[in-house]
């Protein structure tokens, strides 16, 4: 492929708080929407994520590059001599390391990965969000999702009453 | 090209930003993000608890584009059967011939069921005297028939008790008599919607209350059925006068039986059920919205493992038939599904496809038998000549013995399926709920028709 000839493509990301990350565009592209422009020739110079921090993006950023497929030199070799099993095995230890973060920071990589249309992030900190509601109970999972409950006291009594399956 | 980037940033500029106050709280995050999450618990019960959260989590989890995603259509859903409704014979004889001594349990959880401990035993109302038959179930919702103990009529009556019952709720509503000026007994039996009747229709809270419930009765004395349909409008419910569902069959005149009771409802409808006679298999189908009925002869003879209907994925009848020795699942399907009033579309019914059943490692399985199917989970439950039970996965052949879900001996099964986007529809949003509308009172919770 031409990039790999050219040796790596770099892409520019800014953030809107000004910061600048140069990441090569196969980590880039771990992003649909950025492949999307970068497909449709929208970045042929820096391109601006909009509502993404600097903190939030330099994570997401980390994330693709630990999962960006093991192509190129250094990938090639490391798929050489480590089993597939065992590099999948070391990506969930790793993910796992990653979203050890606080909720604040979670949800907005939550945001930032369904914008950012990265799947593999947004499974990660979705699913790690499901964890903390199951088998809890309605105010645990009210505190967990840090929602507040809108209803009034007896339109709760009456979802409680009618489907009390749900809440035993 | 800098056009999109900007409907991009647009798009994104457009959603709640977080606050001082808000960070990290999920009314900060956009809609769509909120969905990502949502649409991954994997729990029903769970799914459920997070729409009683907040007003907002339950508009998005009773968008009806949230669960179709959840619940897409046209594929198997496991986690739709929750159980099943049984008739069970004691594992041994009992002693003084006392036969009540342990009565069985009348619904069997799966493992999987989402109603939790409390709902392990779902027990149906029943008059004194009498015992409740769940005759078919149909979205959580059951039709049940009273029959009277100690009274040897081998199910032929006069009159029949029957009752619309929501077990989930706890909440029934009996229908007035059935009565026949001959005894009979109830081979069939269909539940249908306002969905089936009047596909084009809109629901509305007055829709709700529309249902219809179909009886096939098998005459004690003559060999012929009649067909009984209930309609409830909401203002008015009765039943029709009987029918006849055939003319006497040109090739074989030998008395044909029901080999199921539950209806196999299908897209369009259509409720079907599978009879036979010595030499022949026959699919009755009865139109929901005219009750217009048709006889099918299937080019399938009948033989000793009682093939069953079932329905595929696209919403069409097959017929489900093992081997004997249980090797292969051969799955018949009709090609398109016109009431034509006849038995001339014999040929429309195909085999197409055959199963390979993946048996488990150990154990003889032998001389086996359909025992019931899954509707919207996919499954067959069959057993064998050892009485040992398994459940065959209808998209992969899987099987898995289950034996152990029961106490005594399977005779008959019900499964208990819910259509859970129907569920969480009926009560999260039986009125579609505006975010201008909130805060008033919450929509009344369960079907109108019962009361």
């Amino acid at each position: 492929m031409a990039t790999r000839e050219a040796g790596k493509k770099m892409i520019m990301l800014k953030s809107p708080d000004g910061m600048e990350f140069e990441v090569e565009e196969a980590v880039a592209m771990e992003s649909q929407t950025i492949r999307k422009m970068i497909e449709d020739d929208c970045a042929d110079t820096a391109i601006l994520i909009p509502n993404i921090n600097s903190k939030i993006l330099s994570r997401v950023i980390e994330y693709c590059n630990k999962h960006v497929p093991t192509t190129g030199a250094t990938g090639a070799a490391a798929s050489d001599t480590v089993a597939p099993a065992a590099l999948a095995e070391d990506l969930k230890i790793w993910d796992a390391e990653f979203i050890k973060v606080n909720r604040a920071t979670r949800f907005n990589l939550i945001q930032a990965a369904s914008y950012l249309n990265i799947k593999g992030l947004l499974d990660l900190t979705s699913q790690t969000t499901i964890d903390t509601i199951s088998d809890n109970s309605l105010e645990e999972i009210r505190s967990f999702l840090s929602t507040k409950n809108d209803y009034l006291p007896e339109e709760e009594q009456t979802i409680r009453r009618e489907n009390q399956w749900a809440f035993q | 090209m800098e056009k999109k980037r900007t409907i991009a940033r647009q798009s994104l500029a457009s959603t709640p930003r977080a606050g001082p106050s808000g960070e990290g709280s999920m009314e900060t995050l956009p809609d769509d993000v909120v969905v990502e999450i949502l649409v991954r618990v994997p729990d029903v019960a769970d799914l459920f608890r997070c729409a009683a959260t907040c007003k907002r989590c339950r508009i998005l989890i009773a968008e009806p584009s949230f669960l179709r995603r959840r619940w897409p259509e046209g594929v198997s859903h496991l986690s739709s059967l929750l159980g099943l409704f049984t008739v069970q014979q004691p594992r041994e004889e009992p002693t003084e011939g006392d036969s009540t001594a342990a009565p069985m349990p009348p619904f069997t959880p799966v493992p999987w069921c989402s109603l939790g401990e409390r709902y392990s035993f779902l027990t149906c109302p029943c008059p004194p005297d009498s015992q409740a038959a769940v005759l078919t179930s149909r979205c959580g919702l059951l039709v049940l028939c009273f029959v009277p103990l100690n009274e040897p009529t081998n199910g032929h009556e006069k009159t029949m008790n029957l009752a619309l019952y929501d077990p989930i709720a706890g909440k029934g509503r009996d229908l007035p008599e059935l009565k026949s000026d001959r005894p009979f007994r109830i081979e069939g039996c269909a539940l249908l919607t306002r969905a089936d009747c009047c596909p084009d229709e809109t629901r509305g809270a007055v829709a709700a209350s529309f249902f219809k419930v179909l009886i096939i009765g098998g005459d004690r004395d003559e060999p012929r059925h009649n067909l009984h349909v209930f309609t409830s409008t909401g203002s008015s419910s009765s039943w029709s006068t009987p029918r006849e569902c055939y003319d006497s069959l040109e090739d074989d005149d030998t008395r044909v039986v029901s080999q199921q009771t539950t209806a196999v409802v299908c897209h369009g409808g259509i409720a079907h059920w599978l009879f036979k006679n010595t030499s022949n298999l026959y699919v009755l189908s009865v139109c929901a919205r005219t009750t217009e009925m048709s006889l099918t002869r299937l080019p399938v003879t009948p033989d000793q493992t009682q093939p069953l209907l079932g329905v595929t994925n696209d919403g069409t009848p097959c017929l489900l038939r093992l081997d004997g020795k249980c090797i292969m699942l051969e799955i018949w399907t009709r090609r398109s599904d016109p009431i034509s009033g006849d038995c001339s579309n014999t040929e429309r019914w195909h085999r197409t496809k055959m199963i390979e059943l993946q048996r488990p490692e150990r154990g003889k399985i032998d001389q086996v038998q359909c025992v019931c199917v899954g509707q919207t989970s996919g499954i067959l439950l069959v057993k064998d000549n050892q009485e040992d039970v398994y459940i065959v996965d209808l998209q992969t052949g899987a099987m898995e013995a289950v034996t152990n879900w029961f106490r005594g001996i399977l005779v008959m099964a019900i499964p208990f399926e819910m259509d859970w986007p129907e569920f969480f529809t009926r009560n999260l949003a039986n009125t579609r709920i505006e975010r201008a509308k909130l805060g008033g009172v919450l929509y009344k919770n369960c079907w109108p028709f019962l009361g």
